[in-house]
Parts: C-alpha cells; sequence; structure tokens
C-alpha cells in the first residue's frame, strides 16, 4: 500500500516537469513582454529591468533559474505587481479559491448523489423525469450565463443578497451563495445523471437478481448491494470534476469579485506577468494531481478487485 | 436485429406466416428515437436555428455590424425605433425632472425632445423595428445573435468534425494495431488529459493573439483524446470477434478491415459523442469569449455577445438575456437529441431519459 | 426417491407475458408439472424456449414493468405462492426454495466478500446470530468442496476460479437447507471438466440433505445422469414429460426424438452427418393457434398446422403433446 503511494507520488514529478516546461515555452514564445506596456521608460530603465529580472540571460538559462527556483519553493517576483513576490500573491489567492471549489465540489457530490439515487429509485415517475430534465438543463446552461442571471435576479433587482466580495466583509456568509451555487450547478447536474445511470446499472446486474433470490428486502438490497458498485463511477468521476470546477473558478470569480487565483490568472495572461501565470499554473496543476490521486486511492479502498500490486 | 432468411419463402412472412419486417440497426434506432418526444423537440429546435442562420443573409435584418448612434441601447419592441428612442429619452428627461423636483421640462429638455421628433419623421432610418432591441453601438441585437450563432454554430461543428475524424483515425489503428504504437498513442493521451488543460489555452488566446484560427486550434487540440479513448476500446473489444476472423480469412487486408469492418460498428457511440460535443465546444469558446479572450470585435458570437450583455445588465437587462436564452436553449436542445440517441442506438441502456 | 412420496410444488398452467414494442411476448404459455419431495425434474429446451422465465416465475421474480404472471397456480404444500404478499415470499426465498443462477462470475456481488454474502441469508432465515451463522457457512463451503473453507470465505468473488465460484453459489443455494432448489444452467458457463464435478457436487449435497431439484437445461447430457424426471419444453410450453430412462429409450414428440437425435455419439460410424433439426426456433410474438414445432416436423400433418395440439396422458404415466398421438387428429 505504501510502496503503491509512493511510486504514484513519484509517478506525478515527471508530469509536472512537463507541465512547466511547456507553459514556460508557450509563455516565453509570445509576442511581447512584460514590460511591453510600460510608459516612459528610456532604453537605459530597460535594460535594467530586464537585467534585474535576468531577463538578459539566454532562454535556456532562465528556464533553468525558474526551475531551480521551483524546487526550492519560490516561485519568483510578480513581473507585474512590483512590491509581491508570486508565493506571496498565492499564499493571498488560494485559500479564496479552494474554499470556493471545495464547498462547490461537496455541495454537488452530495445532492448529485442523493438525486441521482432518488431518480433511479423512482424511474419513469414524476420526480425522474422533472429532476432528469432539470439536469440536462444544467448541463446545458454555462456558468457565465447562471452567474450575471443570478446576480441579476437576486442581487440587483431584489437586494437580498450582496452583488460581490469575499468573506470577511459586512455581509458574512452570504457573500459565499450565489458563487458557489453558479459553480456548483452543471456539476451537480453531471453527478446527478451518472449516479442515476450507475444505480440503474447495478440494479440490473445479475448479483442483485441472487440477493432478490435470497429473500432480502429491497432496504437490504440496496443499502447492502447496490451502493457500493454503484458510487464507484461516481468516485472516479470526482477527478476530473475537481478540474473542471477550478477551471470554473476563473469565470465565476471573474463575475462575482472574488480575490482568488481564477481572477488573477486572466488579469496575468493580459499582463504578460509571466511568473506569475507560471505560479499559478503550477499551483492548479497540483492540487488536480492531488486531487486525482486522492480518487484514485478511495478508488482503491472501495473496489476489493483492485490490488495494490 | 435481422431475422434469418428463408430462400425459399416471400422474404416479409415466415412459415407461420407472420409478417416480419427487415429491420436495419439505424431502421430500429429512428422508431424509438422517433418516441422520445424530448429528444424530438430538440431536433426540431436545431433545425429551426440551422435554418435561421443559414438564411439569415437574406431575412429582412439589419447589417450586424451596422452602428447606428442615435439607436444606442433600445429595449426590444415591435414598434419603430424611431418611437422608442422618444420615450426612452422622455422617461430619462422625466427621471431627471423629478430629481429636480420639478413638474414640467426645461426649455432646453422641451427643445431636445422637439429635435427627436423631428428627426423622425425625416429620417427613414428610424422606422426600423428592433425585435430584439439594440446594444451600446446602436446595433441590431437580433440580428447579432443570428450572426454570432451562425460563428458559434460553425465552431462547434467542426471542431467536433476535426475532432472526430482526428480521433477516429488515431483510435482506429492504434485499436487494432496494438503494441508498441498503441502504448505510445495512449500514454500521450494520458499525458495530455492529465495537463490543466484550459488554463493552457487560456494562456495561449491572451498572448498569441484572438484570432479564429488559433481559437480554433487551441480547442481542437485536446477533444480528439476522448474520442480516440472511446473508438480505441471498442476496435480492441470487436478486434477479436468472429466476424474479423472471418473477413481475414477471405484475405482480408488490415486497412479494410480497419476501415470497413470495425469502424462502422463503433459509428453509434461515435454519433452520440459528436452530438454531445458540439455543445461542449461551444461552450469552451463562449468560456472564452467572456473572459474576452474569444472572437474579437467585429466578430461576434454567443459568447461575446453575452459578456457584453452582462456589463451592462443593470441598465439594460434584455442584452444579457436575449443571447443568453438563444445560447442555452440551443444547448439543450442538442444534449436533449444526444441524449435520446444514445438511448435509441443502445438499447440495452435503462437511461430512458 | 419413490412414486408414493408427497407432492410439494404444483404448477398449473403458468402463464408469464412480456409487454413489448413489437407486441406480447408469450414467454410461459401454459406449463404445469409437479415436484414430489426429493426429486429431481430436469426441464430441457434450447435458449428462448422460456425454461428460465418459467421458474423465475415460481419465486415470483420476474421484472414486473415489461413482464407479468397473465394465469395459473404455483401451489406449494398447498399455498398459491403468486397470491402471496411481499414479505411472505421473501420468506420462502432463500429459505425454503432456493435458486441459484448460471454465470457464478457475475452472481456473485463483486464487492462484497463471501462471508457477507452467505452469512445475510443464513440470519435472515434462520434466526442464528453471526458467529454461528458464519460457522453454518463455514460448514457448508466445507461440503461444497472448498479448501480451507475457514480463511477463504473472507476472500471476495474475484480471488476462486470459476469451478469454485460455483460451488459457493451451490453451498448459498443450500445453506439454509430449502426444500426445493432451482438450478438455472449451473453447468453451462463451466469448463466441460468442471461440469462433472460440480453436477457430482450437486447430486451428492441434495441426496443428503433431501433436496428437491429443478435442473433447468439445454443439454440432455447433463440431465441423462442426473434427473429422475424430464420436461422438455419448446416456444413456451412443455411438448413431453416423463422418467428419464422412458424418455431417452423411447422418446415420443419428434422435438424431443430430433434432440435426442443430434446428440453426437461414438458409436456412430466415421463420417456418417451429425444429425439436426433444420429450421430455427420460432418468434412467440403472437404465435398463430398451431403447433410451434410443425414447420420442422418432419411428420407434421395438417391439423398440426391448424391447431394447438392437445396434452395427451399415457398409460406409462407420460404425456405427451403432439397430434400424433391424439385421435382427434
Amino acid at each position: 500500500m505504501l510502496r503503491f503511494t509512493l511510486r504514484r507520488l513519484f509517478s506525478l514529478i515527471p508530469t509536472i516537469f512537463l507541465i512547466i516546461s511547456l507553459a514556460f515555452i508557450i509563455v516565453r514564445s509570445a509576442p511581447g513582454g512584460p514590460f511591453s506596456s510600460e510608459r516612459n521608460t528610456t532604453p537605459e530603465i530597460l535594460e535594467n529591468l530586464k537585467k534585474k529580472y535576468h531577463m538578459d540571460e539566454s532562454l535556456p538559462r532562465q528556464y533553468l533559474r525558474y526551475v531551480g527556483g521551483v524546487l526550492q519553493g519560490d516561485l519568483g517576483p510578480s513581473f507585474r505587481y512590483k512590491d509581491y513576490t508570486v508565493n506571496q500573491l498565492v499564499r493571498q489567492a488560494l485559500p479564496t479559491s479552494m474554499l470556493l471549489g471545495s464547498l462547490a465540489l461537496a455541495v454537488a457530490a452530495l445532492a448529485g448523489i442523493g438525486v441521482g439515487i432518488l431518480s433511479a429509485l423512482r424511474q419513469n415517475s414524476w420526480i425522474d423525469y422533472t429532476t432528469m430534465s432539470l439536469a440536462v438543463i444544467g448541463i446545458s446552461v454555462p456558468l457565465f450565463v447562471i452567474g450575471p442571471l443570478l446576480k441579476l435576479f437576486l442581487a440587483i433587482r431584489h437586494d437580498w443578497l450582496p452583488t460581490s466580495g469575499w468573506l470577511g466583509g459586512r455581509h458574512g456568509w452570504l457573500v459565499l451563495i450565489m458563487p458557489v451555487t453558479t459553480l456548483c450547478l452543471p456539476y451537480l447536474a453531471s453527478i446527478a445523471r451518472l449516479t442515476r445511470a450507475s444505480v440503474l446499472d447495478v440494479l440490473r446486474a445479475d448479483y442483485i437478481r441472487t440477493a432478490r433470490a435470497k429473500g432480502l428486502s429491497e432496504t437490504a438490497v440496496m443499502l447492502r448491494h447496490v451502493l457500493k458498485g454503484a458510487l464507484l463511477p461516481v468516485v472516479s468521476y470526482l477527478g476530473p470534476t475537481f478540474a473542471l470546477i477550478l477551471t470554473g473558478t476563473v469565470v465565476v470569480e471573474t463575475i462575482f469579485t472574488i480575490p482568488g487565483m481564477g481572477r488573477f490568472y486572466v488579469q496575468a495572461a493580459f499582463n504578460r506577468d509571466y511568473t506569475l501565470i507560471l505560479g499559478d499554473v503550477i499551483v492548479v496543476s497540483i492540487l488536480m494531481m492531488v486531487m486525482n490521486f486522492l480518487v484514485d486511492i478511495l478508488y482503491g479502498f472501495l473496489d476489493p478487485r483492485i490490488s495494490y500490486k | 436485429m435481422a431475422t434469418p432468411r428463408r430462400p425459399q419463402r416471400d422474404s416479409l412472412t415466415n412459415e407461420f406466416d407472420q409478417a416480419m419486417k427487415p429491420v436495419s440497426l439505424w431502421a430500429d434506432a429512428w422508431r424509438r428515437l422517433k418516441k422520445n418526444r424530448m429528444a424530438l423537440a430538440g431536433l426540431c429546435v436545431i433545425l429551426f436555428y440551422f435554418a435561421a442562420c443559414l438564411c439569415s443573409p437574406v431575412l429582412p435584418i439589419y447589417p450586424y455590424a451596422e452602428q447606428v448612434v442615435a439607436h444606442q441601447n433600445l429595449p426590444p419592441s415591435f414598434r419603430p425605433a424611431g418611437q422608442v428612442m422618444i420615450e426612452t429619452r422622455t422617461a430619462y428627461l422625466k427621471q431627471t425632472m423629478e430629481a429636480d423636483d420639478r413638474t414640467e421640462f426645461s426649455a432646453d429638455e422641451q427643445a431636445q425632445v422637439e429635435a427627436m421628433v423631428q428627426d423622425v419623421r425625416s429620417n427613414p432610418v428610424h422606422r426600423r423595428v428592433y425585435l430584439l432591441g439594440t446594444d451600446n453601438l446602436g446595433r441590431d441585437l437580433l440580428s447579432r445573435i443570428l450572426y454570432g450563432g451562425r460563428i458559434s454554430i460553425m465552431i462547434g461543428l467542426t471542431g467536433t468534425l476535426t475532432a472526430v475524424f482526428v480521433g477516429i483515425a488515431l483510435g482506429s489503428i492504434s485499436g487494432y494495431v496494438g503494441g508498441r504504437l498503441d502504448n505510445l498513442l495512449m500514454r500521450f493521451v494520458d499525458i495530455m488529459y492529465s495537463l490543466p488543460y484550459m488554463l493552457l489555452v487560456i494562456i495561449m488566446m491572451a498572448l498569441f493573439g484572438q484570432n479564429i484560427f488559433n481559437l480554433f486550434v487551441a480547442i481542437a487540440l485536446v477533444s480528439w483524446l476522448t474520442i480516440a479513448r472511446v473508438v480505441r476500446g471498442q476496435i480492441i473489444s470487436l478486434k477479436n470477434a468472429e466476424f474479423v476472423e472471418a473477413a481475414r480469412s477471405m484475405g482480408a487486408s488490415t486497412g479494410r478491415i480497419i476501415f470497413r469492418h470495425l469502424t462502422p460498428n463503433t459509428l453509434g457511440v461515435i454519433v452520440v459523442f459528436a452530438t454531445l460535443m458540439v455543445p461542449q465546444f461551444i461552450m469552451q469558446e463562449s468560456f472564452l469569449s467572456f473572459l474576452g479572450l474569444g472572437v474579437s470585435a467585429p466578430m461576434a458570437s454567443w459568447g461575446s455577445l453575452v459578456k457584453e450583455g452582462a456589463d451592462v445588465m443593470e441598465l439594460y437587462p434584455w442584452q444579457l438575456l436575449a443571447p443568453a436564452i438563444t445560447m442555452t436553449v440551443f444547448l439543450f436542445a442538442m444534449n436533449f437529441l444526444g441524449d435520446g440517441l444514445r438511448d435509441a442506438l443502445d438499447p440495452q441502456s435503462k437511461n430512458k431519459l | 426417491m419413490s412414486p408414493n412420496e408427497a407432492v410439494i410444488l404444483q404448477v398449473k398452467d403458468l402463464r408469464t407475458y412480456f409487454n413489448t414494442d413489437e407486441g406480447i411476448v408469450k414467454a410461459v404459455d401454459g406449463v404445469s408439472f409437479e415436484l414430489r419431495r426429493g426429486e429431481t425434474l430436469g426441464i430441457v429446451g434450447e435458449s428462448g424456449s422460456g425454461k428460465s422465465v418459467a421458474n423465475l416465475s415460481v419465486i415470483n421474480m420476474i421484472p414486473s414493468p415489461p413482464g407479468r404472471i397473465a394465469g395459473g397456480e404455483i401451489l406449494y404444500h398447498g399455498r398459491d405462492l403468486l397470491k402471496m404478499s411481499r414479505k411472505e415470499i421473501r420468506e420462502i426465498r432463500g429459505n425454503k426454495i432456493s435458486m441459484i443462477f448460471q454465470d457464478p462470475m457475475t452472481s456473485l456481488n463483486p464487492f462484497l466478500r463471501i462471508s457477507t454474502q452467505m452469512i445475510e441469508t443464513i440470519v435472515l432465515h434462520q434466526r442464528l446470530d453471526r458467529r454461528a451463522a458464519r460457522e453454518k457457512a463455514v460448514e457448508m463451503l466445507r461440503l461444497a468442496g472448498i479448501p480451507a473453507p475457514e480463511k477463504r470465505i473472507d476472500q471476495y468473488p474475484h480471488q476462486f476460479s470459476g469451478g469454485m465460484r460455483q460451488r459457493v453459489m451451490i453451498a448459498m443455494g443450500l445453506s439454509c437447507n430449502p426444500e426445493i432448489l432451482i438450478a438455472d444452467e449451473p453447468t453451462s458457463a463451466l469448463d466441460v471438466t468442471i461440469q462433472a464435478q460440480i453436477l457430482d457436487l450437486m447430486k451428492d449435497l441434495t441426496e443428503r440433505l433431501g433436496t428437491a431439484v429443478i435442473l433447468i437445461t439445454h443439454s440432455l447430457g447433463v440431465v441423462a445422469g442426473t434427473c429422475d424426471t424430464l420436461c422438455v419444453m419448446y416456444a413456451g410450453r412443455f411438448v413431453e414429460r416423463g422418467p428419464t430412462g422412458l424418455l431417452f429409450e423411447a422418446p415420443m414428440h419428434p422435438y424431443t426424438r430430433g434432440l435426442i437425435r443430434s446428440v453426437p455419439r461414438l458409436d456412430r460410424a466415421d463420417g456418417e452427418r451429425l444429425a439436426s433439426i433444420r429450421g430455427q426456433p420460432p418468434n412467440v410474438i403472437d404465435l398463430p393457434d398451431c403447433c410451434p414445432f410443425y414447420p420442422r416436423c418432419d411428420q407434421a400433418m395438417p391439423v398440426c398446422k391448424r391447431k394447438y395440439p392437445p396434452w395427451k396422458t399415457l398409460d406409462d404415466g407420460r404425456t405427451v403433446g403432439c397430434w400424433l398421438y391424439s385421435e382427434d387428429a
């Protein structure tokens, strides 16, 4: 078990390197630079700036320097926000995004699984029909349509919820409602559909027929025999869902003006703030990989057919 | 479910004189699809959209890029623009008047209104009717939505077709040939899967410039992965089936086996995937447009229209609602259709909805 | 087992229909038989003849939206199983009438240990506590020929081979000492070498415990050595019924004859063609009123095309449904 874990962790390292390198190449091959939008720079100032940020060195050297820094936990200074290092910016923004993302994932998973199981048990009833139609709508409406619409009706037209901001302000936790709802809805819908399909699949399995032939009550069949098998595909879907949620934070944070990683990322991309972009990509990639890793371990616990050899 | 042939008999009745309908896979699927009302409704909606977008150059609407400054931000209406313009102006002036605690217009304000009325009478452009209103540059929202629809749908379709072709080609070859080629390709797919794809696309679009080609390349780059995986899986499971042995024993070459025998069997799955991929593509493109990284002015896509609408939604909510609803309806029509196709082509599936 | 043993199960004119898009499938259309204490009854038929459906109907496990039991009675010790409440029939399933299925790979829950799956039945029906139930389960596994049962009971199904899994199924099926064991093609998914072992095991255990067995199969070889009575099924109905020995020696219905003739034999001359029954089984949707076998029958008569043959009981106790044996032809 321990060896399995270590081996998996080891295999993450080359992937991280690949991601860093890829991002580095993309970022540096783009036209323009972080200082192209500076005003009033004389050639000497430009030279000094370049020197300060080591941009006068050859590209491979810059790469090595950067990677070396990362390995020591230093993501470099921000090119744009002159007084901050990327580490500091990330430390500010990451907990916000993590909270937003985790809440959205938790709500999507719990509610989605619940709705899915209910629909499967009442297949073809009006409950099933309604929830599944709503689910299709849920996966069809993009985040950036839900968000502004919610904002329009709940915050602007009616003033029930604050339009923007984050915890720490005068609205307290109310400010969480709209962003978390927006972010979780499409994934709640997918998880509900997946759970329903999975439960229906398991209900058709031969071993459920055996369980019923032994005289077990429907409740015992559901709880002891159906749930475990049915939830497996859902569990393994949680990894990619988390990745999608992290991507979605980019939009949600923009709409609701939340100071998280997503918003920083887009701004950094526009500002060509290389180190911030790279730092962001690295942190988010690590998060996604950790989540996938945890999901794999969880799956291994639940499915006895997987061995750890 | 093909019924067995009896050479001596009329192919439409068996020995019990029971009528038998010869049924092909597609005819069977179509019959099942017809029963699914939501999917049919979805199909009709989609056909309607296609028709509207195709016909837009000949429809009596106004050019999508033409700006009429006087017609800025008009609400949707069945009445001519001139009238709406005057009403909006008057309402606004009334507000200022009440804010100042007056009960009638000042001379200046009255003159404004008079000038407007004159202009409306003389200038034919004010006789236009903007069914969905206008945006902040006086452009007809209806035609922008139609135009944006063409762009969005085109991106969705071409992206999906590319992904499907590339995915089928690579997946089939990989699945059938197996061995090292297969291993290599699957490792490549795994690595690409683990990349934070959207983030990289965002960087690319921001740094390399927003033109439709970049957009296209960026999105298509990763979408063939799923199809390749699915096709490969199907091919592998069919590879050792008996009809392949039969074909091989008759001397069919590898290429022929892959493309004439194995691929058609996977078509059902691919059709379903493709139908469900189109909305995904449209959503991705809209996502980028929303962040300001998609198509750029004067082109429009549904995503960029939603973005512009979201910016002014407090004052002019229809500029958000009109494109948002249009896009959403299309997406869920496609999703319903995709679901319906999946149920129709896979009768074992109990996913009735 | 003597013919004077008490009848414990009586199936009378059972009909089970399924509503499909293409029409009503009459999977079982008037099946009747009796089972005595300790008797082994074999039901033989091709795929699609309705044999599995008939037996699932006995314990009322037909999936209800498409299927329904449209008629007949199933009397177990005189009580009609079809009229029982859900609770009552659950007390019978696994306990008095137990059913085991064809594919042991998919019939056992891959996510639960064998111990869990066996103990839950015993605890449910025999009101033993978990420790006693576990001991009973281990004992059954030992009887079924599983080596080191105290250890293996805690393993998962995928850790057993196909033959072992079927032994587990049999042990599980017999663990509450049922009066009737219904075995639906228990050996069809197994290697030929293992088949014989499993059949021997079943015969041994059921004789020891005094269990009556309904053995469903498509293979004549399986029934030859194991069954006291044989029923041959075709297109949803029985065509012939009687003691196994008699049926093999002198089959009466043309279908039974065809079946027996088509079994390859070692004592035939080399190069002699294998016999088979020409044609295909019918589509059981909207069958007209005729003998469903007539298109494939060498001895078909004009009346066979017009009316369904009556069920005739002969002097030696055998019954057959064929116009050849009816004077009203």
